[in-house]
C-alpha cells in the first residue's frame, strides 16, 4: 500500500515528459534505496581506501612524503617498475594486435583454442603464473642447470619479472581489439588490397587506424595491471632490495617493517595510476565507441 | 578489356558455389550478372577480382592468366555492396588511396597530380563539394558514389559491382542504376556487376547473365532473356508468368487428361510446364479455348485490369491481365487461350 502511495505521490502534472519518465521509473523510496545502497557501496569500498591511501601519505606532511618517494629503494622500485611496464606492455601490444588480427580477419583451425588461450591468464591465480617460470627457469626448474652453465639469469632477476608480467597481462590488449575488429570485418581489408595496396600498407593504413582508440585503451588497462601485478612478481622476483623489488613489493616490505607512512606513499603513486587510468578510460571510451 | 571465363568451379564445403561456368565479356561491355542469393553471382565476381580463387577453371584477361595475378595486380575497380569505405579517411583521401599506395614507389603520382585527379574524379560522381566529409556523415548514395570513385582512380581495367544499389532505398536506386548508365557511356571501362533485382538488370545492362545454382542459364540482351526465355527458371524468373502444369503425351498436349490445342514445341513424353506471361494470354468463350475457368476477383487500375480465374478440373488459380474495356463478372465461366507461351519439359 506505502509502494503505490509513492508512486501517486511523485505523479506531479508538470511536464508530459517528465510523467511519462515516471511511470517506466520505480517507486521514489525504491529508487532512493537502490541509489543508496549502491553509492554506500562504492563510498566504503573504494572511496574511503582510496582516501585512506593519501591519508596516510601525508600524515606528516609533505617533506616526509617526497623523503619517501626519493629514497633509494623507493626510486629503484620506481625504476623497475616503469622498465617492467615499458617491455612488457609494448611485447604484449606487438602480441595482442597479432592474435587479434589473426582471430578477426582469417579462418583456421584451432581458432576457438586459441582465443580461450587468451583468456587463460585470467582465470589462473597470479601465483601459478610466476610459478610456472620457476619450474622452468628456477635453479631446480626445467632449464635450471643449462642456463646456469651459461650464466643466464632469468628468475630473481629481470626478464623472470617481465616474463611473469607478460603473461598475466597477456589478455588485456587482445581482448580489447578482437570483439571491434570482428564488428569491422574485412571488407575494407579487401578495398584496400583491391585499390593495389600490399598487405603492410593495409595494415598500417586501415586496420590500424580503423582500432587506434581501442588499441589505446587495452595499453592503458594492460599498463596498468602491468605496474599493479603483485602475485606472480613477488613469486619470480626474489625480493632483493634495490634490485628486484617492483612498487607493489615495495609497498609490501616496507609495510610489513611497520614504515606505515612510507608504505602510504609509494601506494598513492600506484593509486594515482587508477585515477588516472580511469579518467583516460572515461575519456577513450567515448572515442572506442565512435570506432 | 576482353574477359574470358571458361569452365570455372568453386565450392564452399559441399556447396557447389559455381559448377562449370562459361562467360565471354566484351570489352566495353556492362554486363550484369542476374541470379537468386546463393546463385553464385558474387562468387563469381568475386573470382574476376581475385578476391576468391576457383577450384579449376580459367580466367584470361584479354588473354593473359588473370589467376596468376593477385587481386593487386589485376588492377580492378571492386564496388562493395556496404561501400567498404575507409570510415576514418575523408572521402578526399578515400579517392585518393589507390593513387597513394601505388608500387613501386617511383610509379607514385606527385601530390599536386594526386589532387587534381581525385578532384576530378568527385566531379565526375558530383560529389566535389563533400571532399573533406567522412563517410559516416554521408547518405547511402554519396557513400556509394565515393566508392565508385575510389574503384575509378585506379583506372581500372575492369569495373565490378557487388550488389551496388542494394542498400539504398527504392528512389535513390533509380537515379543512381540511371546515372550509373550514364557514367558507363562517358568512360566506356568493360563493367560487371551483381543483382538480385531483375529491373535494375534489365534496364543498366547491354547484356544479362542469368544465374541459378552455380549455373549460367541463359546470357542475352535484356530484351532476349525477357522475350525468349531459354529455360523455365528464366521464364520464371524474369518478369510475372502464369505456370500451368501439362503432360505431353504421343505428340499432345494434356491438361488433365484432355488434349488442348497447344504446340509442344519440341518437347517430347512426359510433365511439362506451361508458361505464360499474364498479357499474353486472353479470355475468349469457353467452348473453343484450351482452358475453362472461373472469374473469381477483378481488380487494378491503369490500362490492364488484373483478373484471378480459378481453372476448372483442378481449382489452379491463374491470374490474366485483360483489357479495360473487356466486360467481366465475378462468377463468370470463360475460356482461357493463350497467344503466345513457352513450353518446357519437367515438373515444377
Amino acid at each position: 500500500m506505502s509502494v503505490a502511495a509513492g508512486t501517486l505521490a511523485t505523479r506531479t502534472p508538470s511536464s508530459s515528459q517528465d510523467s511519462r519518465r515516471r511511470i517506466v521509473a520505480e517507486p521514489a523510496p525504491v529508487r532512493w534505496l537502490i541509489v543508496g545502497v549502491a553509492l554506500l557501496f562504492l563510498t566504503v569500498f573504494l572511496v574511503v581506501p582510496l582516501v585512506a591511501v593519501f591519508y596516510q601519505a601525508f600524515s606528516r606532511g609533505v617533506w616526509p612524503y617526497l623523503g619517501a618517494l626519493t629514497h633509494p629503494d623507493a626510486v629503484a622500485a620506481i625504476k623497475l617498475t616503469l622498465m617492467v611496464a615499458a617491455i612488457s606492455v609494448s611485447l604484449n601490444l606487438v602480441f595482442g594486435l597479432i592474435a587479434a588480427w589473426a582471430i578477426a580477419k582469417f579462418e583456421f583451425r584451432g581458432k576457438s583454442v586459441l582465443i580461450t588461450l587468451i583468456d587463460l591468464p585470467f582465470s589462473i591465480s597470479p601465483v601459478i603464473s610466476g610459478l610456472v617460470f620457476v619450474l622452468l627457469f628456477g635453479a631446480q626448474g626445467f632449464f635450471g642447470g643449462y642456463l646456469q652453465e651459461h650464466d643466464v639469469r632469468i628468475i630473481f632477476a629481470l626478464p623472470g619479472i617481465v616474463l611473469a608480467t607478460v603473461l598475466v597481462t597477456f589478455p588485456f590488449v587482445a581482448r580489447e581489439l578482437i570483439p571491434l575488429m570482428q564488428q569491422q570485418g574485412t571488407q575494407e581489408e579487401e578495398a584496400a588490397i583491391s585499390l593495389g595496396a600490399s598487405g603492410l600498407q593495409t595494415f598500417f593504413r586501415v586496420t590500424l587506424p580503423n582500432v587506434k582508440w581501442a588499441l589505446l585503451y587495452g595499453v592503458l588497462l594492460c599498463n596498468a595491471r602491468a605496474m599493479g601485478e603483485f602475485g606472480a612478481v613477488s613469486v619470480v622476483s626474489g625480493h632483493i632490495r634495490g634490485e628486484t623489488n617492483t612498487m607493489p613489493l615495495h609497498i609490501e616490505i616496507l609495510y610489513n617493517e611497520y614504515q606505515f607512512m612510507a608504505s602510504f606513499a609509494v601506494a598513492s603513486l600506484l593509486a594515482l595510476l587508477a585515477l588516472v587510468t580511469l579518467i583516460a578510460k572515461v575519456v577513450l571510451e567515448k572515442y572506442v565507441g565512435a570506432e | 578489356m576482353k574477359i574470358d571465363i571458361t569452365n570455372v568451379s568453386k565450392r564452399f564445403g559441399a556447396f557447389a558455389a559455381l559448377a562449370g561456368v562459361d562467360l565471354e565479356i566484351k570489352s566495353g561491355e556492362l554486363v550484369a550478372l542476374l541470379g537468386p542469393s546463393g546463385s553464385g553471382k558474387t562468387t563469381l565476381l568475386r573470382i574476376i577480382a581475385g578476391l576468391e580463387w576457383p577450384d579449376e577453371g580459367r580466367v584470361l584477361f584479354d588473354g593473359d592468366d588473370a589467376l596468376a595475378r593477385s587481386v593487386g595486380e589485376r588492377h580492378v575497380g571492386f564496388v562493395f555492396q556496404h561501400y567498404a569505405l575507409f570510415r576514418h579517411m575523408s572521402v578526399f583521401e578515400n579517392v585518393a588511396f589507390g593513387l597513394r599506395v601505388r608500387r613501386p614507389r617511383r610509379q607514385r603520382l606527385l601530390e599536386p597530380e594526386i589532387r587534381a585527379r581525385v578532384n576530378k574524379l568527385l566531379e565526375l560522381v558530383q560529389l566535389g563539394w563533400l571532399a573533406d566529409r567522412y563517410p559516416t556523415q554521408l547518405s547511402g548514395g554519396q557513400r556509394q558514389r565515393v566508392a565508385l570513385a575510389r574503384a575509378l582512380a585506379i583506372e581500372p581495367r575492369v569495373l565490378l559491382l557487388d550488389e551496388p544499389f542494394g542498400a539504398l532505398d527504392a528512389k535513390v536506386r533509380k537515379e543512381l542504376r540511371r546515372w550509373l548508365r550514364q557514367l558507363h557511356d562517358e568512360i566506356h571501362v568493360t563493367s560487371v556487376f551483381v543483382t538480385h533485382d531483375q529491373e535494375e538488370a534489365l534496364e543498366v545492362a547491354d547484356r544479362v547473365v542469368v544465374m541459378d545454382k552455380g549455373r549460367i542459364e541463359q546470357i542475352g540482351t535484356p530484351t532476349e532473356v525477357y522475350e525468349n526465355p531459354a529455360t523455365a527458371f528464366v521464364h520464371e524468373f524474369i518478369g510475372e508468368s502464369i505456370v500451368i502444369p501439362v503432360t505431353v503425351d504421343n505428340g499432345a498436349v494434356q491438361f488433365h487428361g484432355n488434349r488442348i490445342d497447344i504446340d509442344t514445341q519440341g518437347v517430347t513424353c512426359g510433365p511439362a510446364r506451361l508458361f505464360v506471361r499474364p498479357y499474353e494470354m486472353s479470355i475468349a468463350s469457353a467452348e473453343s479455348a484450351p482452358f475453362q475457368g472461373t472469374v473469381k476477383r477483378v481488380h487494378g487500375i491503369g490500362p490492364a485490369r488484373r483478373v484471378e480465374l480459378a481453372l476448372n478440373v483442378d481449382g489452379h488459380v491463374v491470374e490474366v491481365d485483360a483489357p479495360r474495356v473487356q466486360d467481366l463478372t465475378v462468377g463468370q465461366a470463360v475460356g482461357l487461350s493463350p497467344t503466345r507461351y513457352r513450353l518446357f519439359a519437367g515438373e515444377a
